[in-house]
């Protein structure tokens, strides 16, 4: 800490010495250099009345005297008063600078247009120099951490500066800082100007740092005001504003993004549940027509055929009835299989746990039905579950082998009824597997009434597949 | 199966009508059955090694159907009488059904003795003048 401290100290120390120096250094050279044209013009004056005139009379030595001292202090006023003559000149000749407020007032008449966020920060650079006659002006953009140059004039093409985790906070708090303040705090800005002197104001919104409008002026130039440092503050407030409205653009366009593909996803999931249940009803018809229809018209037949030998072969015809019994019998099979198929009559009447448990039993696998701990719940989100499990459970005797134990476990969990069927096969990567039409209409069915699916697997760690349904209360 | 009787292949994928149809044929006099097929297909094969009288042919069966497969039949052995049979009201059948060649439609609950006699009495003289 005390170390710190002393570096710190002697840092200090060192900057007001070199400041101190350049003070000096400055004096030196202007008096150096008032001194030197005073004697050229003193030196010229009397090389031409002398040198091409005559020598002075007694009385003309000393009006000679007092116009080479008068044209040399008329030299030394000049020197001095040049940069006013000069900015006097440029007014007259290029118009009047405008003040600093002036390049505010053009810059929100810019941003009111929808320009591109890269030309608005152009124009704002040139605006800049211009107002405020600087030698560059630069605008950074950045979030977070890292600062790029995004427009300066002149232009310097692209740069970036990396700010730790506490610079950026500082910077984003001070209003407008001078070389001393950045020197410390963004030591990387002066790469390449070690001796320009530099404001920036750093442009935030809600306290983050979203940028920085840096202004140059060369060491030589003129200082700058208060008036400049207070309109590069408000030049900066409002592109704090124009960046956060551009950011809330490009966060409101990914939003509306997100919400077409949720769209069109809906809109994929409703076309597929629509055809699901065209081609379960087909499946109902096939059904209907390979099974019960098949034996109720042999038995038709069969009927027809009795009652026509009746007359001519009683013992025929009995024969041929008595057979049909087994005839009505697969019918009726048939029918169960069919009606039970369409909805499980112990779903409805036990509730998931048995109608699984049972379900488990008739089915060409093993499977471990644990489901102690549930109730009784809508029929929509028994059913899915239902169905889902049991589409979970083909899903895994196919990919894991018949021989394969699949555990089932439902369970509620913060108000949300869960089921998972895991299985020890040999797994797959879901992230390069695209979902088969099985997972596909699990998620469909458990989005139809607000659930969700999520499958967990990797190449040899077997596969666990996840359903969540919100419970209404 | 007497020597003169007519001889019928019968044609259906639903093993329970081909058990009816066998039946009915075995108690109907003057008709006898020559052998039974699965499929369109296998339909085609014996109808050409077997040469029956008469295809009792199911509509709706996967693979090459039976409309295609009566015409295939009605194709290669024009004396062939061919009926179409279903468990589908005749509205239902498709639209080429009466143009294939075959004679007749029949709903199969409605098969029995007295409807085979009756159809094979009405059989078209000239397989020509047929539903073609």
């Amino acid at each position: 800490m005390a170390t710190a401290e002393g570096q710190q100290e002697t840092m200090r120390k060192m900057r007001r010495q070199v400041k101190l120096r350049r003070l000096l250094d400055r004096v030196l050279v202007g008096a150096i250099s008032f001194l030197g044209l005073a004697a050229i013009v003193a030196a010229v004056y009397f090389a031409i009345v002398v040198g091409l005139g005559r020598r002075p009379t007694d009385g003309e030595g000393t009006l000679l005297l007092l116009s080479m001292l008068g044209a040399a202090v008329a030299a030394v006023v000049y020197a001095a008063a040049r940069d006013r003559v000069d900015r006097f000149a440029r007014r007259l000749v290029y118009g009047v600078r405008p003040p600093p407020s002036e390049a505010l007032r053009a810059f929100s008449g810019r941003m009111t247009r929808s320009l591109p966020l890269d030309e608005l920060l152009l124009q704002l650079a040139e605006l800049l120099r211009r107002t405020l006659a600087l030698d560059a002006a630069e605008v950074w953009i950045g979030t977070g951490e890292r600062l790029e140059r995004a427009a300066s004039d002149p232009d310097r093409g692209p740069a970036s500066l990396n700010l730790s985790a506490t610079e950026a906070p500082v910077l984003a708090r001070s209003s407008v800082a001078g070389p001393a303040w950045l020197r410390v705090w963004l030591p990387g800005l002066f790469a390449g100007r070690e001796e320009a002197e530099l404001r920036v104001a750093p442009i935030t919104h809600s306290g983050d740092l979203l940028g920085l409008i840096v202004a140059e002026r060369r060491a030589a130039s003129e200082q700058f005001s208060e008036e400049d440092e207070q309109a590069l503050v408000e030049l900066a407030r409002q592109v704090g504003l124009a960046l956060r409205n551009v950011r809330l653009d490009s966060e409101l366009r990914a939003s509306l993004e997100a919400l077409r593909q949720q769209a069109e996803e809906l809109r994929a999931s409703r076309a597929r549940v629509v055809a699901a249940a065209d081609a379960e009803r087909r499946r109902i018809e096939r059904d209907l027509h390979d099974s019960a229809q098949q034996h109720l018209m042999a038995l038709a037949i069969n009927v027809r055929l009795a009652a026509e030998l009746l007359e001519e072969s009683p013992d025929e015809a009995r024969g041929l009835l008595e057979g049909l019994e087994a005839t009505v019998q697969e019918a009726l099979e048939a029918l169960r299989d069919l009606a039970h198929g369409i909805f499980p009559p112990l779903l409805a009447d036990r509730g998931l746990a048995e109608a699984l448990t049972a379900a488990a039993r008739r089915a060409p696998g093993r499977a471990r039905i644990q489901a102690d701990g549930i109730g009784r719940y809508a029929p929509d989100v028994e059913a899915t579950v239902y169905f889902c499990t049991l589409e979970a459970l083909q899903n895994a005797w196919k990919h894991a082998g018949p021989a394969a134990t699949v555990t089932v476990r439902i369970w509620e969990q913060e108000g949300g009824l869960l089921f998972e069927a895991s299985d020890g096969g040999g797994g797959f990567d879901p992230e390069r597997t695209p979902r088969g039409a099985g997972l596909t209409s699990m998620a469909d069915r458990l989005g139809a009434i607000g659930g969700s699916l999520s499958i967990d697997s990797a190449p040899g760690r077997g596969t666990r597949v996840t359903g969540a349904i919100p419970l209404r209360r | 199966m007497e020597p003169d009787a007519v001889s019928v292949l019968v044609v259906d994928d639903q093993a329970p009508f081909r058990s009816a149809a066998r039946a009915v044929l075995r108690a109907t006099p003057g008709f006898g059955i020559v052998g039974e097929a699965a499929s369109g297909e296998e339909a085609v094969e014996l109808a050409a090694t077997l040469e029956p009288d008469l295809v009792l042919m199911d509509v709706m069966m996967a693979g090459m159907g039976g409309i295609e497969a009566a015409r295939h039949i009605a194709a290669e052995r024009p004396g062939t009488v061919i009926v179409l049979l279903s468990s589908y009201r005749e509205d239902d059948l498709p639209a080429n059904a009466r143009a294939c060649g075959a004679a007749a439609y029949l709903h199969k609950a409605e098969f029995g003795a007295r409807v085979l006699e009756e159809l094979w009495r009405r059989r078209p003289d000239q397989p020509s003048v047929s539903a073609r």
